[in-house]
């Protein structure tokens, strides 16, 4: 469903991501992981046509993003890490903002009550968002990545601010997209949840893919039997950063 | 594009509504439209009443300026203004794109271009029509019976040409504001870019420069009016006629209800139409760019949480942080030197940010040079004048680059907003903040103010204590000023309102004004009454310092609840 080949992307004499290539299955939720400064958020970003690579293919739903791109963003649904959403819509105004963009307004109107009850918004229906809490905000943004019928999700940090209740709706969310057959990439740092939720797992660091498999397979590479996902990370990161090949790939050039 | 109208109107209906939930700002707006409705208005009402006999209702007081004079006066205020959007200093003020585009819009399926195209347009305009709100409200004002006389079809032929100028500006400013957004482009694709591009842009304002004070040397070399001769040259010599066309047809549209439709007006359509539609054509060209370069503009405009979010700046403050390790660039060592406790730190913190922010100082730094450049002119033209009648022009240029270097750093002001959030956790009273805030960039203004003050003694060295007097009530104004700009920045913080920096322009010069008024007042009681101006100048300091401490008070209550985001 999701087919990244090849990706770089460099800001100026930084390279953020340095040849990655990975796929998401339909039904299947695959965890983003890494130190901060990774790459994991311009991976997503590359993803979902915000930024443009410097180089590789991305294909969503067989369609290629660069030839194809509006087809193939019809596909997706983006959950960005903390939402900057506009402040001077109301919530209601703002899923329909998000619905109109995709062309969705005709099955809108039945869904508007159903996302807005979902996600506990219902009774902020009519208020600013600048009016509603961090959190509130989260679920906005989670909210109007429901509204059109996506069968790629791409998560960043998507639990970030939000209650536990809030949490656990979420997570039961996306495994029922999961069990319907949607293709789910989720970017996270809280790696007890990655354990739990994700069915593969793929460690970036310095822009690059440092290991991927199943928790299983992670922990055999990191010769670390019944270990939690935390201990396989934190081995595998400080390995790559000791042997110091990954790490000098994100200083500037002439480093 | 239904999608892209939906949030203009909603946002814009929406942002209406929130100002009238706030009791401030619902007072200003009321205000406002009540001074426009009885003043302007009523004006317009009993000019339209009388139309049929006002049958030449020219401005009589431009008639009396010399036209080439005021062409080439223009043309100066349009290159000031115009070549603004050319420096990304001007995107981290005007929120062209935001961090919801990029969340929202971005990842959605819609063409690039056209999206793009769109919010440039509709937010870009807004600014620009700041500017022609700014010049109706003047025109309304002081041309209430030409406006009459427009709407009532009995205006003369050439005042029916009012609309070529509100026409010309708009098309330039959204080229130039594209050309501001290529040149961001062009920078990501070859770093190094824009440095490039400014020094030619220096070099070239240099070079015309050199040429104006050759022509106006010579002439005063030769005994005639070396102003004269370099309005002339300005106008005629092909040499800066062709490298300066693009402001000189702004400055001859600006007059086309006086002087009527001119060649260069023709020329100047043709060129901006022409300018708009290359830039159209490059940004189609690079489109699979423009995303980036949005969301990198979003970034510069975003609160922190936010722009701490963005890949890009992650990456740009690495590299900054490399390059910082790897060559001392410019650095400030007594500042970084000095360890300071308390608020103290906090005024050293905001010290070292406005001096590393080049772009801060750029513009105040040119309005210097061009101050002194005007007041060499002046000078060079002074001949026939007595000491005192160029003292006058030398007090005059003071106060008047005082007023243009405060106005410059404005931009200063927005940063201190997106500062709130964090300096606000501190353990220091709100005034003590807000002093360390004003502080910096009114210690800059003075240094400039100083640097003045030498220039002009060493000219007029006879006048060296007046000036130096005179610099110190120009001096006293610039706390008033920041503190007062601030304190309606605090009433208006969310740039992202439509409404709010609607209000925020229009009412800012007024409250400068008001501000300014008692110690002006007590300028002229002085002068009215023969003190001793030593005396004059330590009343007018009193009362400016005093108005600053009260702006502070009244800045501070707002600023405890400022939420730009609320």
């Amino acid at each position: 469903m999701l087919e990244v080949t090849n990706l770089y992307k460099s800001f100026r004499s930084v390279r953020a991501v340095n040849g990655l290539s990975l796929h998401v299955q339909a039904g299947e939720i695959v965890g983003l992981l890494g130190p901060n400064g990774a790459g994991k958020t311009t991976t997503l970003r590359c993803i979902c046509g915000i930024l443009q690579p410097d180089a590789g293919q991305i294909v969503i739903g067989g369609y290629d993003l660069a030839r194809q791109e509006r087809e193939a963003k019809q596909l997706l649904a983006f959950i960005p890490e903390v939402p900057g959403p506009y402040e001077l819509l109301t919530v209601r105004e703002h899923i329909q903002f998000v619905a109109m963009c995709y062309g969705t307004m005709d099955t809108f109107r039945a869904r508007i009550d159903d996302l807005l009850h979902r996600f506990d918004l219902k009774e902020k229906e009519h208020a600013l968002v600048a009016t509603l809490s961090k959190g509130m905000k989260q679920k906005l943004a989670v909210a109007c990545a429901f509204v059109h019928d996506a069968k790629v999700f791409l998560c960043d940090e998507p639990l970030i601010g939000i209650d536990p209740k809030g949490q656990h709706e979420l997570k039961s969310e996306l495994q029922r997209l999961r069990d319907e057959g949607c293709a789910i990439l989720v970017s996270t740092h809280q790696l007890d949840t990655a354990e739990r939720l994700c069915d593969r797992v793929i460690i970036m660091q310095a822009g690059r893919k440092l290991a991927e498999g199943t928790l299983d397979e992670l922990r055999a590479q990191a010769q670390m039997a019944d270990s939690t996902l935390e201990q396989v990370f934190l081995r595998l990161t400080e390995e790559a950063e000791d042997a110091g090949t990954v790490v000098s790939d994100m200083a500037p050039s002439g480093q | 594009m239904q999608a892209l109208w939906f949030l203009t109107w909603r946002l814009l209906v929406n942002s209406v509504r929130r100002t009238f939930t706030n009791p401030l700002r619902a007072t200003f707006a009321v205000l406002v439209i009540l001074w426009f409705a009885f003043t302007i208005g009523s004006n317009l009402f009993f000019s339209l009443r009388h139309a049929s006999v006002t049958t030449t209702p020219l401005p009589a007081d431009l008639r009396q300026f010399h036209t080439e004079y005021l062409i080439a006066l223009l043309m100066g205020i349009h290159l000031v203004m115009l070549w603004q959007p050319l420096f990304p200093v001007t995107f981290r003020t005007v929120p062209l794109f935001t961090q919801a585009d990029v969340h929202f819009v971005f990842p959605a399926p819609q063409r690039r271009l056209l999206v793009f195209l769109f919010l440039l347009f509709t937010r870009g305009l807004v600014n620009s029509l700041m500017v022609l709100l700014i010049l109706l409200i003047m025109a309304a004002a002081i041309g209430h019976d030409l406006l009459a006389s427009l709407l009532t079809g009995s205006a003369p032929s050439r005042a029916r040409l009012a609309w070529v100028y509100p026409s010309m500006y708009l098309l330039a400013f959204v080229a130039l504001l594209m050309a501001g957004i290529l040149i961001v482009l062009q920078e990501e694709r070859q770093p190094g870019f824009h440095r490039r591009l400014k020094w030619m842009f220096w070099g070239l304002m240099g070079a015309l420069a050199a040429v104006l004070g050759w022509h106006g040397y010579r002439a005063w070399q030769g005994g005639t009016d070396p102003l004269h001769e370099v309005v002339w040259h300005l106008l005629h010599n092909p040499t800066l006629v062709v490298p300066l066309f693009p402001v000189r047809a702004l400055a001859e549209a600006a007059l086309a209800f006086t002087e009527g439709w001119t060649p260069a007006v023709s020329l100047g359509f043709v060129l901006w139409v022409g300018a708009l539609a290359w830039a159209v054509v490059l940004l189609w060209r690079y489109e699979y760019l423009l995303y980036d370069v949005a969301a990198q503009i979003a970034t510069l405009s975003s609160p922190f949480a936010l722009r701490r979010q963005s890949p890009a700046q992650a990456a740009y403050e690495a590299s900054v942080a490399a390059a910082q390790k790897r060559k001392r660039t410019v650095r400030w060592r007594l500042f970084e030197r000095w360890v300071p406790q308390g608020a103290w730190a906090l005024l050293w913190c905001h010290s070292l940010l406005m001096l590393r922010l080049s772009n801060t100082l750029q513009i105040p730094v040119t309005v210097f040079i061009g101050s002194v450049v005007m007041a060499t002119v002046f000078m060079l033209q002074a001949r026939s004048l007595t000491p005192s009648e160029q003292l006058g022009f030398m007090v005059a240029i003071q106060y008047m680059s005082t007023v243009l270097l405060v106005l410059t750093t404005q931009s200063w002001l927005v940063s201190v907003i997106r500062r709130a959030e964090m300096n606000k956790s501190l353990p220091f009273a709100a005034r003590v903040v807000l002093w360390t805030e004003v502080l910096p960039p009114t210690l800059m203004v003075w240094l400039l103010q100083i640097l003045l003050w030498a220039v002009f003694s060493s000219v007029l060295p006879m006048y060296l204590l007046a000036l130096g007097l005179h610099m110190l009530i120009a001096m006293s104004f610039v706390p008033l000023l920041f503190t007062v700009m601030l304190t309606v920045y605090l009433w208006f913080p969310d740039q992202s309102d439509y409404t709010q920096r609607v209000l925020l322009g229009v009412l800012l010069f007024p409250a400068m004004l008001l501000a300014s008024t008692p110690a002006l007042v007590a300028l002229g009681i002085g002068a009215w009454s023969g003190l001793p101006f030593w005396v004059q100048t330590i009343a007018t300091t009193m009362c400016n310092v005093s108005i600053s401490w009260l702006s502070i008070l009244v800045a501070a209550q707002q600023y405890v609840h400022i939420n730009p985001a609320e």
